[in-house]
């Protein structure tokens, strides 16, 4: 990865990332429930159910996509983040196609 | 007006493409195979390129073009689950952004670049993607679907209910807690290459005692209802870029094994506490989906699907009368399973389900094949020494005749495999009897480790003469035992006394086909029938004939590292670079001491990364 890519994620992470967890946290939001909760009876959660199993998606339009999801949730700090993740993605497929290689991070959780 | 669907999988490990047409699958395989770079995540222009080609049609004649899984929902989990650890992570953060955030908002322009048309492009859920690729081709109108893997977008566990053509995810577990990267934090405590390395964490157990389940139980804890949660404290994938921590390492005695360093009583232990500790788990979850839909037949997928020992326990447990897994269940298999979703659910095509009970995968040989015209053109233009043989018998004679030597043979007939098995299109074939196949093939072969099993393919006819099990195993997914009769007295003392000399054991015979009989007498079966692969079939036939036994090793064609061969110059060149005594590329034999050896140097060994 080049050095102005490392800068820019960076910089994404310091800037965006970290206050806006911050704020969220002010707030008490958690996403992550991070260990076994003694007082559940089961672990399952809801299934999709009915939702639509077929979704457009475009690249023009992620942006609004998640700002609206995120909004929609009640996440303004999320919201905010959606328009510079998406110009950030992409600065870095412009890099990407001219090295034609796939970051060889691609790892599970990503 | 046929319904021309097109599948992806791609940018997490296995990209695929698949074509399924009036419901029905035409093509599919994995971009590796044509990259020629293990787990290819890249997005799969060859695959989709084979596809088409396969089907005959312009990328213009495509319905639609379907993605595996949902990219806001996978930036909805990647975002919430960055900001939960922020200000940790950073350096998680820069490593692994960039493979997700490059491509994943993008494939709608990958597609349309590549296809130049402007193909509608859907997108699907990842974990209905994995149902959909278990519950389509299985031979059932009704059946629950357990789908269990890593993770997708947020799903790492999900039940669903397949009826007709509808499937609905009733239940999930979500992400952080994931019975896949529990399975894979231990592949990476062990010291073997996560998303690859699972499979040979499950060939280690047998040679390990149980000893650190109650470690195990620490970390994930489950409920009557099986279902289950990670203690995330002693995990590392939340805010860094190793699967576990230090309080992880505490736990199991220290730091993880380093890769390729010696394998330690440690290790084998682990490995059969945690295959024990899994096949609790997924039992538990069979029983719930058994519980909650009603149904006596259930379909399997996701990569922990892969985990044949706990399939074939699965099996033999009874919690469902009929069972059936898709056999590329990985990331693959969703390319598979999406363009039935579109198929099925918005082109509204009807599902099929085959009238004499089999399923409709065709036997997985969904890639490409090579006809006698083309082989022989490319022996030529190399001049390649090589004889034909077109009479099906004679060839499987000959084939047989060399095996029973104990020479190994390089098979490639018919369609690729889909999935990673092996099945007798892409295959190295041994004599099963011999004690030292096992060994020589590992070595001189696979280059690989020693203590790795190998697999038999038995002839569907004959599979109880030698294993104990009662159904047909046509994608060796099941794990079962040697019968009780063919098992030969093993002397484990030497080992268990502290020698931690795995070869002690792999030299043992342990049954009349040691070569394919593992250290606790299991082995993953593959039954052959000669409606699936005739050929195949046989050659099988013909060495029961000349030896008695109805039995071969298959092992997969390529060395360690490689992925497994596509064209005969793949096969060619693996051949050249191995051991191997005889080539079969459809009608044409070639045998290794009338080749020239290949004008290469060794630099061919550091071409394949290790796995």
């Amino acid at each position: 990865m080049s050095s102005t890519d490392d800068a820019k994620l960076r910089r994404f992470f310091r800037d965006r990332i970290v206050p806006a967890a911050e704020r969220l946290r002010e707030r008490g939001c958690s996403f992550l429930s991070e260990g076994p909760d003694p007082e559940a009876a089961s672990w399952w959660v809801e299934g999709s159910g009915e939702e639509p199993v077929l979704i457009d998606f475009e690249a023009d339009e992620a942006a609004r996509i998640l700002h609206a999801r995120w909004t929609s949730e009640g996440y303004p700090e999320l919201a905010e983040l959606a328009a510079p993740l998406i110009e950030l993605a992409e600065a870095l497929r412009t890099t990407q196609e001219e090295s034609g290689e796939v970051s060889p991070y691609v790892y599970v959780m990503y | 007006m046929t319904v021309h669907v097109l599948g992806i999988s791609a940018f997490y490990h296995d990209a695929a493409a698949a074509l399924v047409s009036d419901g029905e699958v035409v093509a599919a395989a994995q971009e590796e195979r044509f990259s020629r770079k293990k787990h290819d995540p890249r997005f799969p222009r060859h695959a989709i390129n084979y596809c088409l080609e396969e089907a005959f049609i312009e990328s213009d004649e495509l319905a639609a073009v379907v993605f595996y899984d949902n990219p806001a929902l996978s930036f909805d989990r990647v975002m919430k689950s960055i900001l939960s650890v922020a200000p940790r992570g950073e350096e998680q953060w820069v490593k692994f952004a960039p493979g997700f955030l490059s491509v994943k908002p993008f494939v709608t322009r990958y597609v349309r670049d590549m296809l130049k048309s402007d193909v509608p492009v859907l997108f699907t859920r990842h974990h209905l993607s994995h149902a959909a690729s278990a519950f389509y081709p299985s031979p059932f109108e009704r059946a629950a679907i357990l789908s269990v893997d890593g993770v997708g977008e947020w799903a790492t566990t999900s039940l669903a209910l397949g009826e007709n053509d509808e499937i609905r995810v009733l239940k999930e577990i979500r992400y952080p807690h994931s019975l896949g990267l529990l399975y894979s934090a231990f592949t990476y405590f062990c010291g073997f290459k996560v998303n690859s390395g699972e499979y040979k964490l499950m060939g280690l157990a047998p040679y390990g005692k149980p000893r650190y389940v109650d470690e195990i139980r620490q970390l994930i804890h489950t409920r009557p209802d099986g279902s289950f949660r990670l203690a995330m404290e002693y995990f590392g994938y939340l805010d860094s870029d190793r699967m576990t921590n230090d309080r992880f390492h505490a736990l199991f005695g220290g730091a993880p094994r380093e890769p390729e360093s010696r394998i330690t009583r440690r290790e084998i232990d682990i490995a059969a506490s945690i295959q024990k500790v899994t096949e609790e788990v997924v039992l538990g979850l069979a029983r719930h989906a058994r519980e909650i839909t009603d149904s006596p037949n259930l379909c399997l997928a996701g990569g922990v699907a892969l985990n044949c020992v706990a399939n074939g326990l699965l099996h033999r447990s009874k919690i469902f009368d009929r069972l059936w897994i898709q056999p590329a269940a990985g990331d693959a298999g969703g390319a598979l399973g999406s363009a039935w979703v579109a198929s099925h659910r918005h082109f509204s095509v009807p599902r099929r389900v085959r009238e004499d009970g089999r399923d409709s995968q065709q036997g997985s040989y969904l890639g490409p094949s090579y006809s006698t015209h083309e082989i022989k053109a490319f022996l030529d233009r190399h001049g390649y020494p090589h004889e034909v043989v077109s009479d099906r018998t004679q060839r499987a004679n000959r084939i047989a005749g060399v095996l029973a030597e104990g020479k190994i043979v390089g098979f490639l007939s018919g369609r690729m495999e889909f999935g990673p098995r092996s099945l007798g299109a892409r295959s190295i074939l041994g004599d099963p009897r011999n004690p030292e196949t096992q060994t020589a093939m590992n070595l001189k072969i696979k280059y690989r480790e020693s203590f790795r099993p190998f697999a038999p393919s038995v002839l569907e006819e004959r599979c109880r003469d030698s294993f104990d099990l009662d159904v047909e195993s046509p994608y060796m997914l099941l794990v079962a035992p040697v019968r009780a009769d063919r098992q030969l007295p093993m002397d484990r003392s030497a080992f268990d006394e502290g020698d931690d000399d795995l070869m002690e054991l792999v030299r043992q015979p342990r049954s009349h086909i040691p070569a394919v009989t593992h250290v606790d007498f299991s082995a993953r079966v593959q039954t052959v029938s000669r409606e699936t692969h005739s050929d195949f079939h046989s050659v099988l036939e013909a060495f029961e004939r000349q030896t008695g036994c109805g039995v071969l090793v298959n092992t997969s064609f390529n060395v360690r590292g490689e992925p497994i061969v596509c064209s005969p110059k793949d096969a060619y060149r693996c051949f050249m670079r191995t051991e191997m005594d005889l080539l079969v590329l459809e009608d044409c034999i070639l045998e290794k001491e009338k080749q020239s050896p290949i004008e290469d140097d060794d630099s061919w060994r550091q071409e394949y990364e290790l796995d």
